[in-house]
């Protein structure tokens, strides 16, 4: 060490022997407390950006959960109708046939990016408390199950006594359901 | 009666300071944080008063133990507690010279002393010269690294406290020893 260093270190140990904390500043350091946190929305962003992200992923989940596998035509008898049909979408295992059902939801995904192929069908719309259906000139009852129909009606919501045109893809199933004109005339 | 017990330094070894706080932290008792308080802080108001007036060292010295209890759980035992303490002192030091615009931070590392005329500063003090008044003749960044020397921090922990790399704490210690060298006479080197 040389003779600046020992000075500086001779001035600077004089200094804090002469410059100790005062007396008072040290009694209140001994009684400091720490001031109780107040909740602030600073604080509180990271547990906001959790439990959004925690939702997210249970909304996620759920959506993957309940994504439809199978489209699902079910013929009924009706004295009423010559023919009743339920199209319904489901992930039901318990299917019996899951290879056709499958296949047949994936032409539905499929024929659904080309409309303009499917064939046609004017309709009415009406809502039964449980279903849509769509009555095709008294021949033709359409049943719609909620899930189909959420996903059918995705651009625009549906009001019962509207005219609408059914579009069908090769299997049947409905592809979309858009506005329609009410027909002059049913076919007999 | 832990304090006490504590700070019974003629009957039983000083305890570590890094163990002294890792109890503090764990136990949240107030007593270890008064040994910490009794070894530490006469140096930190040191360090603070050398560089500030005696209203606003006890004020920032008072903030930096409230920083100490509030972040407690920062500290990660990375440094020394001395290190850390000083590093939330230095910092606090500079938030108040913001507010006070009394110091930008654009100063120049490489300027020396020279320009600060302090023959007739000495020469006012009949050369009896003060460590304050040796200290005022440097710019702020060298300053508080000389002090931090002083105060036995190796050029690692300046350099964490500072908040730079040890290579620039090396060139800041050896432009104030060669201005101070400079006022002392030609003394050193």
């Amino acid at each position: 060490m040389n003779k600046l260093d020992d000075k500086l270190q001779q001035l600077y140990q004089q200094s804090k022997t002469e410059h100790p904390m005062p007396e008072q500043l040290k009694q209140q350091l001994l009684e400091l407390k720490p001031q109780p946190k107040t909740l602030s929305w600073k604080s509180l962003w990271p547990a906001m950006q959790g439990l959004a992200a925690c939702v997210a992923l249970i909304w996620l989940a759920q959506q993957l959960w309940w994504q439809p596998q199978y489209y699902q035509i079910v013929l009924q008898s009706d004295a009423t109708y010559h023919q009743v049909q339920l199209h319904s979408l489901a992930k039901n295992s318990s299917l019996t046939d899951q290879t056709a059902y499958q296949q047949r939801y994936q032409q539905y995904q499929q024929a659904r990016q080309q409309l303009d192929q499917s064939n046609s069908l004017i309709g009415q719309l009406r809502f039964s408390g449980q279903e849509w259906q769509i009555e095709v000139c008294e021949q033709l009852l359409v049943k719609i199950d909620q899930q189909l129909a959420l996903e059918l009606q995705q651009d625009k919501p549906w009001r019962a006594g509207q005219w609408v045109e059914l579009k069908t893809g090769q299997q049947g199933q409905i592809l979309a359901i858009i506005s329609g004109q009410q027909p002059l005339q049913c076919r007999g | 009666m832990l304090l006490s017990w504590l700070i019974r330094r003629d009957t039983a070894p000083e305890p570590d300071p890094m163990s002294l706080m890792q109890s503090y932290i764990q136990t949240d008792n107030p007593a270890y944080l008064a040994l910490l308080i009794h070894r530490y802080g006469d140096d930190l108001y040191h360090f603070l008063l050398k560089q500030t007036d005696p209203a606003l060292a006890a004020d920032l010295s008072q903030q930096s133990w409230l920083k100490v209890m509030e972040q407690k759980q920062q500290f990660a035992g990375h440094s020394s507690f001395k290190t850390w303490l000083f590093a939330i002192g230095r910092h606090l030091l500079l938030d108040e010279y913001r507010k006070q615009q009394r110091w930008l931070y654009e100063v120049n590392d490489d300027l020396a002393a020279e320009d600060s005329s302090p023959e007739q500063v000495l020469e006012q003090q009949q050369k009896e010269l003060q460590l304050q008044q040796l200290l005022l003749l440097l710019p702020l960044l060298q300053r508080e690294a000389l002090l931090l020397q002083l105060e036995g921090f190796s050029l690692q922990q300046i350099a964490q406290i500072t908040v730079t790399e040890p290579e620039t704490v090396k060139s800041r210690l050896r432009y104030a020893r060669q201005a101070l060298a400079k006022q002392l006479g030609g003394h050193d080197e």
